[in-house]
């Protein structure tokens, strides 16, 4: 169990420093992509399961091809690789650094009590959705649809006039 | 519980903050703000565990992921139309709120 | 009431008409003398009363124009002499000269002087008071000659002294508030006020040593002599002054009848030594009138009052006496009708009338002047002992020059040509001071005996004397320039006033000059100093550093200002470590 945590928290890790160090945009969102599918792990070891799924379907699944999409546009437009440079890289890592820093002097203690694998977490997370969190679960559809049609609108191609 | 998932999330914010500030490419600013997400997320299931009778965590990180899936298709969307008027995805090159 | 305001406008209305009549061919003098018979006939018709008109109005200031209508002798007198002297006009000017201004300047004369008699607000006096100024300047100056226009000048500019003077008299005494003469408390005016009038009031009256403009007015015609320069006008200071009788303190009554007195004596002097008649003539004014102040000075008001008019009588039948010798010596073409030794008599009646007027005016008995000198000479005995020396001393004096006179009037062979009509107003003059006595003596009979006796010796014994002298000839060169006074007024004072014209120059250039220059100086180094201050402190120091300190703070400012977006985000960030690292802290 704590093997596998490490194991999914050091691979999470070391994707999130390959989004910073990849010069190809491709190769960045391959590594987000890469970075996400760990994480989706690790929920699975911290019994988030649903969360879990959701995670490779919606982030894996859809954020990312938007994403490798857009790369793909833009790349066209370009026509070449995109490659990306950096700016602010020691003010940023400054920063960065210092507010990893803060974080983790400012950490609170958090206990954790892990529950059994016996207990059906994709009933007990549907009945949790359906009775306390259906405004929230209702808005959320409502939100998806607009930035759905918002997104649309916003891309469509219009003739320059 | 070691405290490596709290430094993993302090991690994966940093990082994301360190790509939201250096690159210098819309699409990867985005990459670091999904990463900026995810530790939010990451942040919201490890602190659920404290209540195991509860999922309300679970929960905030499945909104989180929706909002993050918004927020990355209107970024999207609005990167290909910024990047169809100024031919680049530069954020620096984009320059209209500098003085002139 | 209105035929009060009558009586004065008649002969302004007159003269104004005269002034803008169209047709230039006109009996002027016909006119004249109509509207002055109608005035003076009016005398019998109005009720004494007062006169009064608001003239300004101004706030708490009032001027009215308060008339006194109650001496209607005095008003007879001025309008009887003025017609006499129009009607003799008719007849003594040439018919070459410019009547329509000369009538209507008699007119306006006529008005300006019984205006001055009646008026009891001293500024409306002066307003006369200057008007007849102004009628005797143009009389004097209207043959247009050189010589009797330098004269109206010298006249007018002598008069101007005391003009001025009594002006700022009359505004010291308007800040007391004593302008209205009818009512006034005695001995509530300052010394200052008065004294200043009584300046004015010997330039007009011709009183020691303002005297000498009377002489030069001589240059006019005879007739304005008769009527201004001896019986009217210059009676006017003496009419003033018994106005303000009842503010007289001590200090201004010495002044007073020692100004009086002297010129009575110098005047009588002065008269003894000329030959020319109408010199003599206005010495003899000139010494009368001192006789007049002496005895107002002294507190004879009343006796003084009463020469002022006999003398008007006979010093104006006197004068229009010597008008006719006058008339007689330019008809015959002698080259100098003025000089009495050149004299004929052309008729008898002139000398009977001379006589009488002469008699009147040494004080002989049947006169009018007797009345009055006599009564001059009782009161002052009674108030002034002291003083009536001055009159005792006068009284042989005027009989000297009289009788000097009268030597060559009247002693001399007579003609007998035929009544001149220009004899009558004189005749009639002779009549009325002959009539007054008789009228008078009875009521207004002089008292004391004794003086009369000793006066009446005194006035035989000089005519006497007088008689031997006019024997002797005199070089009168030095006599003929006033004392050198002439010589003061027409030399020095221009002298005087030229240097002092120079030295105003000299301090002008010296001083206020250089005062300016050097003001000017210092505005402009002034002027410099506040450009350096508002060039280097305003200037540099607040408005450009106030602008350094803006533009310094927006170049701080601006520096996160990149425009760049994640530039923007690193502030951003930035700032929520500052935040995160407060919460720790805290």
């Amino acid at each position: 169990m704590s093997i596998a945590l490490y194991f999914f928290a050091g691979l999470s890790a070391a994707a999130a420093l390959g989004v910073l160090l990849f010069r190809q945009v491709l190769y960045a969102a391959l590594s987000l992509l890469a970075c996400l599918l760990s994480l989706a792990g690790l929920y699975i070891v911290m019994q988030a399961e649903y969360v879990a799924v959701t995670q490779i379907i919606i982030y894996a699944g859809g954020i990312l091809v938007i994403i490798l999409f857009g790369i793909m546009i833009t790349s066209r437009l370009a026509g070449k690789p995109m490659q990306v440079s950096t700016q602010y890289p020691v003010i940023g890592s400054l920063l960065a650094l210092l507010i990893f820093c803060a974080l983790v002097l400012s950490q609170p203690a958090v206990t954790s009590h892990t529950s059994d694998f016996s207990t059906n977490h994709w009933q007990r997370a549907g009945r949790w959705l359906m009775t306390e969190y259906a405004l929230a679960f209702e808005s959320a559809g409502v939100l998806l649809l607009i930035c759905l049609i918002g997104a649309a609108v916003t891309a469509i191609y219009q003739r320059e006039s | 519980m070691s405290p490596v998932l709290l430094y993993l999330s302090f991690l994966l914010f940093a990082l994301g903050v360190l790509v939201v500030l250096t690159k210098r490419d819309a699409i990867v600013v985005l990459l670091g703000i999904e990463l900026i997400l995810s530790a939010a997320i990451l942040n919201a299931i490890h602190f659920n565990q404290q209540f195991p009778d509860r999922m309300d965590g679970q929960l905030f990180a499945l909104f989180i992921i929706v909002i993050a899936v918004c927020e990355a298709v209107v970024g999207m969307s609005i990167i290909i139309r910024v990047y169809r008027y100024y031919h680049t995805a530069v954020p620096d090159q984009i320059n209209e709120l500098n003085e002139r | 009431m209105e035929v009060n305001g009558l009586i004065l406008l008649l002969p302004l209305a007159a003269s104004i008409l005269m002034v803008t009549f169209p047709v230039n061919r006109f009996p002027f003098g016909g006119l004249a003398l109509s509207v002055t018979l109608a005035a003076f006939l009016l005398t019998w018709v109005v009720d004494p009363g007062s006169l009064q008109a608001n003239w300004l109005q101004s706030g708490n200031f009032n001027l009215p124009l308060l008339f006194s209508i109650h001496d209607l002798r005095l008003i007879r007198l001025i309008i009887g002499i003025s017609g006499l002297v129009q009607f003799y006009s008719l007849f003594y000017l040439s018919s070459s000269a410019n009547h329509r201004s000369y009538f209507s300047l008699l007119c306006f004369f006529t008005f300006a002087m019984l205006g001055l008699a009646t008026s009891t607000h001293l500024l409306v006096t002066f307003v006369f008071w200057e008007l007849v100024g102004y009628t005797s300047y143009r009389l004097i100056g209207f043959d247009t000659t050189t010589s009797s226009t330098s004269a109206a000048l010298k006249a007018l500019l002598i008069n101007k002294v005391g003009d001025v003077c009594f002006l700022i008299g009359i505004l010291m005494l308007a800040s007391t508030g004593l302008l209205s003469t009818s009512n006034l408390a005695p001995g509530s005016a300052g010394t200052l006020p008065l004294l200043l009038i009584f300046v004015g009031v010997v330039a007009k009256s011709a009183q020691a040593p303002l005297f000498p403009w009377l002489t030069a007015a001589m240059a006019g015609p005879t007739p304005v002599s008769a009527l201004l320069h001896s019986a009217t006008m210059v009676a006017a200071g003496v009419l003033v002054l018994l106005r303000l009788v009842p503010l007289l303190n001590d200090t201004v009554s010495t002044v007073i009848s020692f100004t009086g007195g002297v010129t009575l004596l110098l005047g009588g002097l002065l008269a003894i030594f000329s030959y020319d008649i109408k010199r003599i003539l206005a010495y003899s004014t000139i010494s009368q009138l001192g006789l007049m102040v002496l005895a107002i000075g002294t507190g004879a008001h009343a006796s003084g009052y009463l020469h002022l008019q006999t003398h008007a009588i006979f010093k104006a039948g006197l004068f229009l006496c010597a008008g006719v010798f006058i008339h007689h010596g330019v008809i015959s073409g002698h080259a100098n009708p003025n000089d009495i030794r050149h004299f004929s008599n052309p008729n008898g009646w002139l000398k009977w009338s001379w006589v009488i007027l002469s008699g009147s005016l040494v004080g002989l008995p049947l006169t009018a002047g007797f009345l009055s000198k006599e009564a001059i000479l009782h009161d002052m005995m009674t108030f002034s002992a002291s003083l009536s020396l001055f009159v005792w001393a006068s009284i042989p004096l005027t009989a000297l020059y009289v009788g000097r006179v009268s030597y060559f009037l009247v002693v001399k062979k007579t003609e007998s040509s035929p009544l001149h009509a220009l004899l009558l107003p004189a005749l009639l003059l002779s009549l009325v001071s002959v009539t007054w006595f008789v009228a008078a003596i009875t009521t207004e009979a002089p008292t004391g005996w004794v003086s009369i006796i000793i006066s009446q010796t005194l006035v035989i014994a000089g005519l006497f004397a007088g008689f031997r002298l006019a024997r002797i000839s005199f070089a009168e060169k030095s006599w003929h320039t006033n004392l050198g006074l002439d010589g003061l007024y027409d030399k020095k004072m221009p002298q005087l006033a030229t240097a002092w014209g120079r030295a105003g120059i000299a301090v002008d250039r010296q001083i206020i000059d250089r005062l300016v220059h050097a003001w000017a100086y210092i505005t402009v180094l002034f002027a410099h100093l506040t450009s350096w201050f508002d060039r280097a402190i305003v200037d540099l120091t607040l408005v450009g550093g106030s602008a350094w300190v803006v533009r310094f703070t927006g170049q701080i400012v601006r520096v996160p200002m990149s425009g760049k977006v994640q530039g923007y985000l690193l502030w951003a960030l930035f700032s929520l470590f500052l935040f995160l690292v407060l919460w720790l802290l805290l």
